[in-house]
Parts: structure tokens; C-alpha cells; sequence
């Protein structure tokens, strides 16, 4: 998946990502490239890192300003708001820590309110013998 | 002083009132009152001022676990509330009067192993709240109205929305760590003043691993210092 999202990123100038864990070679790979990637990310761990905002996106005030935002778990946090080029990424884990799952595209698109859809897709893992996992994710404009 | 609880359903009977009543009368020596926002008025002493639990729902929800005691403190400026599944063992009468918003913190727990580790992942929680002191909490109040979508859309209970909400933006002050244990993670002791027996996050976050016994579970010095409140 991250590398399709690089491919994507690659034709913006400036790339923000939310809630995406530590991707610190993914935003090193960018910049290098002369792109202005950073994240945001409220996991104390982010404090002191670089291209990161150690902040809750839905919570605080955020400069949210970026040619293209990535969602990386959005089945984690309330919709964000902001317009302009998207890539909304969830899952159907199920987690405890999940505030609701992400069973299909189409579920993104409507709690977005995506006005046009570029790309879309979903592919699976194994989770356990008998259970997987879906990731889905859209690649649009709000 | 001011102490509430809320009791609902039929999880715990009126005798966990009523003995939370008397663990009162016999360790806190100022005057005081307890209210009980309820569904289920019966058997309940009466010296316990009832309320109906309704006139603290104003949200048809699920979701925030507990979240009508934050609705208790705009109905109420001060006060303290008890989970009624919390045994009080010891003198308390110097619990000061007007302390800003305070909860317990999980001393008992490793904050690193159990809350850092996994903060990102959002089951994290170090806090916990059967034992709150409020004082006109204005800027909380006013959070969670202003924010009340994004609130019920996230969290699960009320102990993880003020972890992740008011404790990362360091608006919550704790218990001293002499006042309150936790009886399923400390040795199934009573120790300190006050013992919690928290078990609904153990079947909220599939712990699997994790023993919890309930207050009427516990052994039988528990249980009798628990039943002679009662009297």
C-alpha cells in the first residue's frame, strides 16, 4: 500500500499524512524528492520527531494545508475536515481501539463526502486460520 | 460534602447503595449526603436521596460508558461521585473540599507496558474514575458540549475520552497515591483507603488473561467488612 501512495504522492508538492505510526523513511523518501511531507500523529512518541505534528487532528488545532492528505486508519478517528485531493485507508479489524470499522469503499466515500473518485480498491490478509482482514481505501477529492 | 452515584440496571442490587451509604457514616466524619441517580429506587435506604438516572441522559447512546457523570457535574457545581463498586476501609474525612477535577490514577499499572506502548492504537487508558472530586469544571463542560460528536463517535467510555482528551492536554489532576488501591491488581488486598474492583474493561478489551472479581466476590474479610456497613 505504501507504495501506491508514494506513486500518488509523487505528483503533489506538498503531502500530509494522518495517523500513520511511524513512517519516518516514507517522509525522509519525499522530502529528499523535494516534496514537503509531514504527519500528524498524537502518539507522545512523535514529540520530538522530525516532519511530525505530535498532535490529535480531530481534537486540536492542526494546519491541516497539503496538495494531497492521507487518512491511514480511519476506522480509528471522526471524519476530518478539509477539502481538496484525499487517500482515506481503513479496515475492518475490529480492534478495541477502533471507533468504527471500514467495511467497503463506499463507506469512506459517504462519511467523507467524496465528491469524485479517482481510484478505489481493497485487498485482504490473513488474520487468524479461520478470519482475515480488509483494507479498503479511496483515492479521491472531498 | 456532596457524594453521588449512579446505579442502573441490574448489574448490582440496592444493597451496594446501601452499603456504600454506611462505608460513608463510618469513615467520613463531616456532614454529608449521598444522592443515587437510578432506574430502580427499591430497598434503598433512606437516607439516600434519589434521583431518576434519566434526568442525566439527554443522549440516546451507547457509546462514552458512564457518561452521565459528566452530565451529573452540570447539574451539580461540587461534589464527589463513587462507583458503587468501591469499598471505602479507611478514615477519608480529609478529602479537601474543593479540589479542581481530580480522578485516580492507575499507579498499580506499568504506564509504559500498559498505556504508552499501545497509545496509537486508542485502547489505551491510565486513568479511571470511581472516585471523582469536581469544582465547576467550566473549560470541561464546555469540551465536551462543543465537542459532543466527535466525543460519541470515539470513545468507548469515559475514562478513555479524559485520558486522551484531558490528560494529553494536561487538564486532570490525581488522587495521591496513598488514597486509592486496586483489590484484582494489587494482591487481592484492601490496602490504602479505598479499594476498586474494576472489572468491565476486562470484558470491554477482551483481556483475556486478566482476573477480576467483583466487590461481592472477593473473600470473605472483604465481603463481611463490606456486609457490616450494611447495619
Amino acid at each position: 500500500m505504501m507504495s501506491l501512495i508514494c506513486g500518488k504522492a509523487t505528483n503533489y508538492d506538498s503531502v500530509l499524512f494522518l495517523a500513520c505510526n511511524d513512517i519516518t523513511d516514507t517522509l525522509e523518501g519525499l522530502n529528499s524528492l523535494g516534496i514537503e511531507a509531514r504527519a500528524i500523529d498524537y502518539d507522545p512518541k512523535f514529540e520530538e520527531k522530525d516532519f511530525y505534528t505530535c498532535k490529535d487532528f480531530i481534537f486540536d488545532e492542526v494546519d491541516l494545508t497539503a496538495d494531497l492528505v492521507i487518512h491511514m486508519n480511519c476506522e480509528k478517528t471522526y471524519m476530518f475536515e478539509k477539502k481538496g485531493d484525499v487517500i482515506l485507508i481503513g479496515d475492518d479489524k475490529h480492534h478495541n481501539g477502533d471507533c468504527k470499522p471500514v467495511l467497503s469503499c463506499e463507506q469512506l466515500v459517504y462519511q467523507y463526502g467524496i465528491e469524485e473518485v479517482y481510484e478505489q480498491g481493497h485487498w485482504s490478509e490473513r488474520a487468524t486460520f479461520l478470519n482475515g482482514i480488509s483494507h479498503y481505501w479511496v483515492y479521491g477529492r472531498i | 460534602m456532596k457524594f453521588f452515584t449512579l446505579k442502573w440496571g441490574d448489574k448490582y442490587g440496592p444493597e451496594y447503595v446501601n452499603r456504600l451509604y454506611g462505608s460513608l457514616l463510618q469513615c467520613y466524619k463531616k456532614p454529608f449526603s449521598l444522592t443515587c441517580y437510578t432506574d430502580q429506587a427499591d430497598s434503598i435506604r433512606e437516607e439516600v436521596e434519589l434521583q431518576p438516572i434519566s434526568h442525566l441522559r439527554p443522549y440516546n447512546t451507547d457509546k462514552v460508558f458512564t457518561y452521565e457523570k459528566l452530565i451529573l457535574m452540570e447539574k451539580h457545581e461540587s461534589g464527589i461521585w463513587l462507583d458503587l463498586d468501591i469499598l471505602i476501609h479507611q478514615d477519608i474525612t480529609d478529602v479537601p473540599n474543593e479540589r479542581p477535577f481530580t480522578m485516580i490514577w492507575n499507579h498499580w499499572n506499568n504506564y509504559y507496558e500498559r498505556s504508552l506502548k499501545w497509545y496509537g492504537k486508542g485502547t489505551s487508558c491510565h486513568v479511571n474514575s470511581s472516585f471523582v472530586q469536581w469544582n465547576n469544571p467550566e473549560e470541561l463542560i464546555r469540551f465536551t458540549r462543543d465537542n459532543w460528536d466527535k466525543i460519541e463517535w470515539t470513545y468507548k467510555s469515559l475514562d478513555k475520552y479524559m485520558f486522551y482528551q484531558h490528560h494529553r492536554c494536561g487538564r486532570l489532576e490525581y488522587w495521591p497515591e496513598d488514597l486509592v488501591s486496586n483489590y484484582n491488581r494489587e494482591s487481592l488486598k484492601l490496602k490504602k483507603k479505598i479499594s476498586i474492583f474494576n472489572t468491565s474493561h476486562i470484558k470491554a478489551n477482551n483481556l483475556q488473561n486478566e482476573i477480576g472479581y467483583e466487590l461481592h466476590e472477593a473473600d470473605d474479610d472483604v465481603i463481611n467488612l463490606w456486609k457490616s456497613y450494611e447495619l
